[in-house]
């Protein structure tokens, strides 16, 4: 698997996939287990508002499995690490104050352990060691093929907005979606969107100096649909009605389908 | 990537495998599943009930993944996977079917029925397309 006959690297991948894969059906599919067990007696935030950011972290883990096994047929790629280090590193961060006010520190414990699995099957890998030893491809993303490179573009300059704007206006996320209540609680978790997308500007950076990456757009791809589907469901489940909703938001989530689809078929043929 | 080169067939099945993921999502989150319930009408909710619609998200979950296995793989991989969910979605529509003809009252043709309907003519389609009907390769002696 993974293109390497090392089963050091197998067993690591492995076990990292293992534990985004725990997280990503815990978290999309039965969040209450989560926020039972990193319970604040001291506090009273709404449940549902965490659930839908446990579902959105849910689903950058969804992404990070499907890169794992699409990397398991196509060979270790380095635009992926450039997303799931951060990703998890961040995980780790933003672990710290729920497992301190719980006293639970699984959660730390557990991404700590797929972040090195990470890091000895990148270190094993044969690429590069210094991660900012980036071959500079010929062009922009690595292609002449102005969509792709367009969509690409659109999703650096998206993800980096959402990093921005969260400096800007950490509060605003929630205060502009009305299915979202504020808490300290909500705050803090919503800072984990910004670590998504922050994780996403890394690699984007990394992709438009050494060539787009196929595994990344398969990441996008699962991370994408999912979000849709789950903001489908959300609409089908007030009946359509556009008082609850967030546009913005909206718009950000059916732009990255759409360019994600337009992405993977465009480009699918040559992986 | 892709390993089927028929054009229609990958742009049904990747429609069938996202509306199997969007029912999946729908019975597999509880208050997805509550209001959906909600909107069905005459349905008395309950955890049972939640419990078995869980199940069925499961088994639309594994349905959405198998479309996006059938992707990768060429037709002829594909027979015994596409023979399935042709008698799986003829069975569901005739299923829906009935519960539509059957309602108090005579119900009116309703979104589930027509979803069904598609979904049963677009796993045909496929399955049509791949070349691989019964009768063609299936030898009886």
């Amino acid at each position: 698997m993974f293109k390497t006959d090392d089963r050091i690297v197998d067993i690591a991948m492995g076990v990292s996939f293992f534990i985004a894969f725990m997280y990503a059906a815990m978290m999309i599919f039965d969040p209450d287990v989560l926020l039972m067990r990193y319970d604040d007696p001291t506090t009273n935030p709404d449940i549902d508002t965490l659930k839908v950011f446990l579902f959105w972290f849910g689903v950058a883990n969804a992404g990070m499995i499907t890169g794992i096994i699409y990397m398991g047929y196509k060979g270790l790629d380095r635009a992926f690490f450039a997303f799931a280090v951060p990703f998890l590193a961040f995980g780790i961060y933003w672990n710290i104050t729920p497992a301190q006010n719980s006293g639970n520190y699984a959660g730390i414990i557990m991404v700590s352990i797929g972040l090195l699995g990470l890091i000895i099957a990148r270190a094993r890998s044969g690429l590069p060691r210094n991660p900012f030893d980036i071959p500079k491809a010929d062009s922009y993303f690595g292609t002449d093929d102005m969509v792709t490179k367009v969509l690409l573009f659109l999703g650096l300059i998206g993800n980096a907005f959402n990093v921005v704007i969260y400096f800007i206006r950490p509060e605003g996320l929630i205060e502009d979606s009305p299915f979202l209540i504020m808490s300290a609680e909500a705050q803090y978790f919503s800072m984990a969107m910004m670590f998504i997308s922050l994780s996403w500007v890394l690699t984007l950076l990394y992709q438009m100096r050494a060539g787009y990456s196929m595994t990344m757009i398969v990441v996008g791809l699962m991370q994408s649909t999912l979000m849709f589907v789950g903001m489908l469901n959300f609409m089908i489940r007030n009946n359509f009605s556009g008082d609850d909703g967030n546009s913005l938001l909206g718009l950000f989530i059916t732009t990255f389908f759409v360019g994600s689809v337009i992405l993977f078929f465009r480009n699918q043929s040559k992986a | 990537m892709i390993k089927n080169n028929d054009t229609p067939t990958v742009v049904i099945l990747s429609l069938v495998a996202f509306v199997a993921l969007t029912y999946s999502f729908m019975f597999l989150n509880p208050m997805n599943a509550e209001a959906f319930v909600d909107r069905s009408g005459g349905l008395e909710q309950g955890q049972a009930g939640y419990f078995w619609m869980g199940l069925i998200g499961t088994i639309y979950l594994a349905l959405a993944i198998g479309n996006i296995f059938a992707l990768l793989a060429t037709p002829q991989e594909c027979a015994v996977y596409y023979r399935v969910m042709v008698t799986l979605t003829a069975l569901l529509f005739l299923r829906a079917l009935w519960i539509t003809m059957t309602q108090e009252g005579g119900g009116g043709i309703s979104a589930p029925l027509v979803m069904q309907g598609l979904v049963w003519l677009g796993t045909l389609v496929v399955y049509t397309r791949s070349g691989q009907r019964i009768g063609s390769n299936v030898l009886w002696s």
